[in-house]
C-alpha cells in the first residue's frame, strides 16, 4: 500500500484548474438562473397575450383547413380501396367496436343483477338455514318460502309449455 | 472502455471523468428508458371498454379501516399513475396505510371507436356502473369520491345529477369549473379566440391527439418545461434521490393519451367557451345539472400556483353547492407538484387524509 505525499495546494497543479472550474461553474449558473428565469416572464407573458392566441388560433385553422380536402380524398380512396378489397374500412371496424362496447354494458348490467339475486338467495339462506343445520327451531317463514319456492320451481320446470 | 482503467491519468482527474461518465450514463438512463410507476399491489375488479377500475390491495387490517371507501378518479388525458408515482412518493400508497379501502378508475386511452363518447356516457354509463360494483365489492353503500382536474368535473356533474347514490364525501382537486374569466390563464384565452374552433379539430382528428393537448399544456409555461426541466435533471445527475424522482415524473408527461373527440367538443365549447356548468345550463342526457344538488360533504383542494386550472376557476363552486359541511384548502404548488411534489407528502396529502378520516367511519 503506497501513501501519497501531502502536496501543498500551491504546488497541486490540478488544483488551480479545479478552483477555475467550480468558480466558472458557479458563475455560468448563476447567469442561466437569472436569464432562464427573465426568458420564462417573457415567455408566459407572449403565450398569455392576445396576439399569441391569435397567431396560433389563426395557423391551427389554416392547417386544419388546408389539411381537410386531402384527408377527406386519402379516406374516400382509402374506403373505395378496401371495398374493392372485399375488405372492411376503418368505419365498419370501428362501428363494431362500438357495439361491442354496449354488449359489455349490457352484460355488466346483467352481472349486477345476478349479483343481486345471488346476494338476497344467500341473505335468505343465512336467515333461513336447512333443517339439521341449526340448533334453533324451524320457523314458518322458511316453510312457507321453501313451499314457494317449489311451487315456484313446479311451475317452470314440471310443466313445461309446448313450443310448436 | 472507462475512462477510470486509464493508469496513465492522474487520480483526480480520473475521478473528475468518471464522476462525467457515471453523470452521462444517468442522462442516457433517464431520457431513454421508463421508470415503474403505478406499483402499489392492486387487483382488476371491473372493465369497460377501455375504462378499469383497481381495488388497491388492504395493507391494514379489516377492523381498523375506514368503513367507507375512497374512490378516485383522474383526468381524461393523462394516465391515473400520478396518483401511484413510485413507492415512498404515491397518494394511493399513502392512502391504503392510513386505513382506506381505495379504489382507482383508469380511463384507459380512446380509440378511434370513441371519438363519440362524450361527458354524458362518461357521467351517465361509465361511473354508476364503477361505482355499483365498488358498492359490491367494498360492501358499503356509501363512499367517497376524489376528483382531480377534469376528473374534477366528471364527479361534480355525477355528484349533482345523482345525489342519492350512496355519495357520501366529494374531494375536488384543481377542479376547472368556473370559466366567467376569460383572461384567467392561457387555455381559457386561446380556446376562446374566434378562430379557435373544436369542431374543425375534431373534424380532422377524431380524437384530439395527446400530442396537441401535451403542448397546451407545456406551452403555458413553455421554458420551464422545455428547458427548466432538464437543467434541474443535469444540475442534480449525482443525487440518486431527485434523478429516480425526475425519471418517474418524466415517465408519466410523456405517457400521453388522446382525448375523446366529442368530449373535447363539450369541454371547449359548454365549458370554455359557454361557462355552462356552474351558470347551471349544462344538461347531459336530457337532464340538468344542478349543482344545487350537491349534498356530500364537500372538499376543495386549489392549488395556488395553478397555471393550468387557475384558483378563480375553482373556488366559486362553494356557494353553488348545498353541502353544509365544505371546506376549501389552498395550498402552495402548481396544477401535478401541489399532489406529486416534494411538498405533498407533508402537507396535503395529510390534510386530505384528516379531512376525510373524520367523515369515512
Amino acid at each position: 500500500m503506497s501513501m501519497q505525499p501531502d502536496i501543498p495546494e500551491s504546488l497541486d497543479p490540478l488544483g488551480t484548474w479545479r478552483a477555475a472550474r467550480d468558480a466558472s461553474q458557479e458563475i455560468w449558473q448563476m447567469t442561466r438562473d437569472i436569464s432562464l428565469e427573465t426568458w420564462s416572464k417573457l415567455m408566459i407573458d407572449l403565450v398569455n397575450s392576445e396576439e399569441y392566441s391569435q397567431a396560433t388560433s389563426q395557423w391551427l385553422d389554416a392547417y386544419l383547413t388546408l389539411s381537410q380536402p386531402f384527408q377527406r380524398v386519402l379516406e374516400t380512396t382509402m374506403t373505395q380501396v378496401l371495398s374493392g378489397l372485399n375488405m372492411p374500412a376503418r368505419a365498419d371496424v370501428t362501428s363494431l367496436a362500438e357495439r361491442m362496447t354496449n354488449v359489455e354494458m349490457r352484460l355488466d348490467d346483467l352481472d349486477a343483477k345476478l349479483d343481486v339475486i345471488l346476494h338476497a338467495l344467500q341473505t335468505f339462506a343465512a336467515s333461513n338455514p336447512a333443517p339439521g343445520t341449526t340448533t334453533m327451531a324451524p320457523i314458518p317463514p322458511v316453510k312457507s318460502a321453501r313451499t314457494s319456492r317449489e311451487k315456484s320451481s313446479g311451475r317452470t320446470q314440471g310443466k313445461p309449455k309446448e313450443v310448436r | 472502455m472507462s475512462f477510470s482503467s486509464l493508469p496513465i491519468i492522474p487520480e483526480e482527474l480520473q475521478s473528475e471523468l468518471q464522476r462525467i461518465e457515471e453523470r452521462a450514463r444517468t442522462l442516457v438512463r433517464v431520457s431513454t428508458s421508463r421508470a415503474k410507476i403505478g406499483q402499489t399491489p392492486k387487483q382488476v375488479i371491473w372493465t369497460l371498454n377501455k375504462a378499469k377500475l383497481y381495488r388497491y390491495i388492504p395493507v391494514v387490517p379489516a377492523e381498523q379501516r375506514h368503513k367507507i371507501p375512497l374512490f378516485l378518479v383522474f383526468a381524461l388525458m393523462n394516465r391515473p399513475q400520478i396518483l401511484d408515482l413510485r413507492p415512498g412518493h404515491s397518494f394511493i400508497e399513502y392512502m391504503v396505510k392510513q386505513g382506506y379501502d381505495v379504489y382507482l378508475l383508469d380511463w384507459g386511452a380512446p380509440g378511434p371507436e370513441d371519438k363519440g363518447l362524450k361527458f354524458d356516457d362518461y357521467v351517465l354509463d361509465y361511473l354508476p356502473r364503477a361505482i355499483r360494483k365498488l358498492k359490491a365489492a367494498a360492501g358499503s353503500e356509501e363512499f367517497s369520491m376524489l376528483g382531480w382536474c377534469i376528473g374534477a368535473i366528471l364527479t361534480t356533474m355525477y355528484a349533482a345529477l345523482r345525489p342519492d347514490e350512496g355519495l357520501k364525501n366529494l374531494i375536488l382537486l384543481t377542479a376547472p369549473l368556473d370559466f366567467t374569466d376569460k383572461q384567467a390563464g392561457g387555455f381559457v384565452r386561446w380556446v376562446n379566440d374566434h378562430s379557435f374552433d373544436p369542431d374543425k379539430i375534431v373534424t380532422a382528428f377524431g380524437n384530439v391527439p395527446g400530442e396537441m393537448i401535451d403542448y397546451g399544456a407545456k406551452a403555458l409555461k413553455p421554458v420551464e418545461n422545455y428547458i427548466g426541466s432538464y437543467l434541474t435533471l443535469w444540475d442534480h445527475l449525482d443525487d440518486p434521490r431527485l434523478v429516480e424522482s425526475w425519471h418517474a415524473m418524466n415517465t408519466w408527461v410523456t405517457d400521453i393519451i388522446p382525448m375523446a373527440g366529442a368530449t373535447y367538443r363539450q369541454l371547449i365549447q359548454e365549458l370554455y367557451q359557454e361557462n355552462r356548468l356552474i351558470e347551471g345550463k349544462m344538461v347531459l342526457r336530457g337532464e340538468g345539472v344542478d349543482l344545487r344538488r350537491i349534498r356530500a360533504n364537500l372538499l376543495n383542494v386549489i392549488a395556488l400556483a395553478d397555471h393550468i386550472s387557475p384558483p378563480c376557476q375553482s373556488e366559486s363552486i362553494m356557494t353553488k353547492v348545498s353541502s353544509s359541511d365544505q371546506f376549501m384548502l389552498k395550498v402552495k404548488g402548481g396544477h401535478i407538484g401541489m399532489m406529486a411534489g416534494s411538498g405533498a407528502q407533508k402537507y396535503t396529502w395529510p390534510h386530505i387524509d384528516s379531512w376525510l378520516a373524520a367523515r369515512s367511519n
